[in-house]
């Protein structure tokens, strides 16, 4: 069953619920080229002509057909859209499922740097989350580092976290009253559930969110614990997370 | 064994053919009612950055696979699956976004792109190892796993006598199994569960702590563990306590690397289908000088009272893992470090014996693979196990490997999903040109026989209940003599049941799909070899010129 036409309008910012944006040409009403999608009145085989958000891995999909699972139980007429939709199968093609879609109403370029702009906030607005979450911010140096104890064997798992210690000499802080030296825990193991955690090196220079876990090892309750809470010290990073922590917290 | 047959995919699928991530530690199922349908895991993410952690999928009977997103908490840190009845998938995972949060899941059936439900949840633990039977039309499932949830690290549990149709919890309950806990036991704890009521366990126990040496311990259960006792019914005659000691203070690699590889936790344990008196048993000690880890094979043919001495050893050797299939045939999947030149390299072992290694068994080398630090960013580098199943009478098997398109490394062909250039040896992306990085991947190994000159099946001496094929030729589909017969007589207990009467039948049927199914794979493989041939036929003539 075709879509009634839809009138034209602005494409929406839906970034915070699509993770694979593009647009696209419909080749095939009620088709699929998955084995796991049976075709239906509600999927359709598309041509992905750019990509205008997605994971790192997807960028390569340009070109490629995908199988488009459509919200409801219709499909668009064919021809140039853009979709917002998530990936649900990988197979001999891809699969995704439209959060929306809507015809192509604004020049090419345009739409691809307006979802590019739309992409940045929504990375900034994860950013502001993060800072959010932590419980100090600091600019400053790695002074040393130190395995926090000897492990105890009877309650170390393969996922053991290591923990170690960095001192980090402040240049400034950005949320919290940290002055001085500050020492805080990181996890040094390689094991799958901590490698993408930073490890700070000694002489690194960085932004480092920290967090509190309830747990108090090394005399610290400050820790790294998320892929992104060592980040480069560039002033606009810096400037920006500035920005963004509560003006209360500020020193 | 001059009829056996081997088929090895990769697993990573044609639209992933961009991906560099290391897929390591892997696992597999295969649906008992349909054999079509297979489940395998690897520490694979969702490339698009989702919210859920993907299985692969085949219903092909692992020729081609999908990744399909359904596990909650995102990529885990370990998963285990298995599949019950009425296509019941049960998984064993701790949730990549909760440290050491282990979560039971069931998705009954299984449907693609349908997240699983979460039956348990526990917190401190590590390594959740899903072993699943059927029985009285019940799944019983349970989940090995170490819990540190109340002081040191024990083998621990978690079962339920029928997890497919009880709401969460479905019937799951935990019981610790280590009567001489002093220090910790390793995360490595293997249920074998047998449709008559026995589940044997492995597990580790640790005697001293620096350096580690731990007993071989092997516990048994005859009632699915639903007992006021569970995992209790073998005594060791020496001490008095449960659980079989198979080996005595070993010492234990613990953390000990070779070949990028960190070793510590290797166990596998199988009982055989149609006698649950009989079990194999595998671990790995670091007992042999010269040898990091040294895998050990050992078996008892009386529930676990007494045990064999080493039928096999392999040094240098890690991600053991046995099963049986119902004629008796026992399988064993290990990889081993080898050093070839100045290289290491992981070679990828099934041994094959009818006779428990009385005679050398048949050795086949999925793959020889080198060991390559540009692939290696996080532990494990190719996984803390692999897996072999029994199904019928073939193996299944799932190990990861470095994924080099270099034909030279898999002995019995390999076939790729993703896009790669073998006479180049070069990864290529979805476009089929831009050249990708290598790393490590999962595959998928089917090894088969045909040509068998007879198969029969009896369920009772009274001669019915058989299916027996003769003269099954693959060259051109001829059968010369299809008898089946089926009675409802096969024990005292399913003597009157329609039930298993209706189940025999269908099991003959299937059978005969299976081996007809092979017919199919045997062509699709004589295909791909014909293609490879074609292939380096004119690569060679290219070069010619």
């Amino acid at each position: 069953m075709a879509r009634p036409r839809e009138p034209r309008a602005a494409t929406p910012n839906l970034i915070g619920e699509a993770r694979f944006v593009f647009t696209g040409i419909v080749q095939q009403q009620g088709h699929s080229s998955l084995f796991f999608v049976p075709p239906s009145g509600a999927t359709a085989v598309v041509r992905v002509e750019r990509i205008h958000h997605s994971a790192p891995a997807l960028r390569s999909q340009e070109g490629q057909q995908v199988t488009v699972v459509f919200a409801q139980d219709s499909n668009p007429a064919e021809g140039r859209r853009v979709f917002f939709t998530n990936p649900i199968l990988y197979g001999e093609t891809m699969a995704v499922k439209e959060v929306r879609s809507s015809e192509l109403a604004e020049d090419a370029a345009e739409l691809h740097e307006r979802i590019a702009l739309m992409s940045l906030e929504a990375e900034a607005a994860q950013l502001r989350e993060h800072i959010a979450s932590a419980d100090a911010v600091v600019v400053g140096e790695v002074v040393s580092t130190r395995r926090a104890h000897e492990p105890d064997i009877a309650r170390m798992s393969e996922h053991d976290p290591d923990w170690h210690l960095a001192t980090i000499r402040i240049a400034r802080a950005l949320k919290g009253e940290h002055k001085g030296e500050l020492t805080v825990r990181f996890p040094n193991s390689r094991d799958v559930a901590w490698y993408r955690v930073p490890k700070p090196q000694e002489g690194q220079e960085g932004v480092f969110l920290l967090h509190r876990d309830g747990l108090e090892i090394g005399g610290t309750h400050l820790a790294i614990l998320h892929p992104t809470d060592l980040l480069p010290v560039e002033e606009e990073r810096v400037r920006h997370i500035s920005e963004h922590v509560e003006p209360r917290n500020r020193r | 064994m001059s009829n056996r047959r081997v088929h090895v995919v990769n697993m990573i699928p044609k639209s992933m053919s961009g991906e560099t991530n290391q897929d390591s530690e892997p696992q597999l199922t295969i649906n008992p009612e349909n054999h079509r349908m297979m489940v395998g895991t690897a520490f694979t993410p969702d490339p698009g950055g989702g919210p859920l952690g993907p299985v692969f999928a085949s219903f092909d009977g692992g020729n081609t696979w999908t990744l399909d997103l359904i596990v909650p908490g995102g990529e885990p840190n370990d998963q285990s699956v298995r599949f019950g009845s009425g296509s019941a998938l049960y998984a064993g995972v701790l949730r990549g976004d909760h440290f050491l949060r282990m979560n039971v899941l069931r998705s009954a059936p299984y449907s693609g792109s349908t997240a699983m439900q979460t039956v348990v949840q526990r917190d401190t633990i590590d390594q959740p190892y899903v072993a699943a039977t059927h029985s009285h039309g019940r799944d019983r499932v349970f989940v090995g796993n170490n819990d540190a949830s109340s002081g040191p690290y024990r083998g621990s549990v978690e079962h339920s006598a029928d997890a497919r149709n009880a709401p969460p919890p479905a019937g799951f309950s935990q019981n610790v199994i280590d009567p001489r806990l002093t220090i910790r036991d390793s995360p490595s704890i293997r249920p074998a569960p047998h449709h008559d009521g026995t589940v044997y366990v492995a597990y580790f126990s640790w005697r001293t702590g620096g350096p580690v040496h731990a007993d071989i311990v092997v516990a048994r259960d005859d009632h699915f563990g639903t007992g006021a006792a569970p995992f209790t019914d073998l005594i060791d005659p020496n001490d008095g306590l449960s659980g079989f000691r198979v080996a005595l203070s070993v010492p234990i690699p613990w953390f000990f690397y070779v070949a990028n590889e960190r070793l510590g936790s290797c166990l596998s344990i199988a009982v055989h289908p149609e006698n649950s008196d009989i079990v194999y048993l595998a671990w790995g000690d670091g007992s042999y000088p010269g040898s990091q880890q040294t895998l050990h094979v050992r078996r008892s043919l009386d529930r676990g009272v007494t045990w064999s001495g080493d039928l096999f050893t392999a040094p240098n050797a890690t991600n053991a893992s046995l099963a049986i299939t119902r004629n008796g045939k026992v399988g064993f999947l290990y990889q081993q470090a080898v050093t070839s030149g100045a290289a290491q390299r992981w070679e990828t072992h099934v041994q094959i014996t009818r006779n428990g290694w009385a005679t050398p068994a048949e050795d086949i080398v999925l793959a020889n693979t080198p060991v390559d630090n540009a692939t290696y960013t996080y532990d494990p580098y190719i996984g803390d196990y692999a897996d072999l199943q029994a199904v019928g009478n073939e193996f299944h098997g799932i190990f990861c490997a470095h994924n080099v398109p270099n034909m030279g490394n898999f002995p019995h062909g390999v076939h790729y999903q993703r896009n790669a250039d073998f006479a180049a040896n070069q990864l290529l992306d979805v476009n089929g040109i831009t050249p990708v990085a290598n790393s490590i991947d999962p595959f998928y190994a089917h090894i088969w026989w045909h040509e068998e000159e007879e198969e029969e099946e009896e369920c009772c001496p009274e001669g019915v209940g058989r299916l027996i094929v003769r003269g099954l030729r693959y060259e051109r589909l001829e059968i010369d003599e299809l008898e089946l017969e089926s009675c409802c007589c096969c024990d005292e207990e399913h003597r009157h049941d329609e039930h298993s009467h209706r189940f025999r039948r269908g099991h003959m049927v299937r059978r005969l799909g299976e081996r007809l199914e092979h017919l199919g794979k045997h062509l699709l493989h004589e295909a791909h070899e014909h293609e490879h041939h074609e292939n380096e036929h004119e690569h060679h003539k290219h070069h010619k010129h």
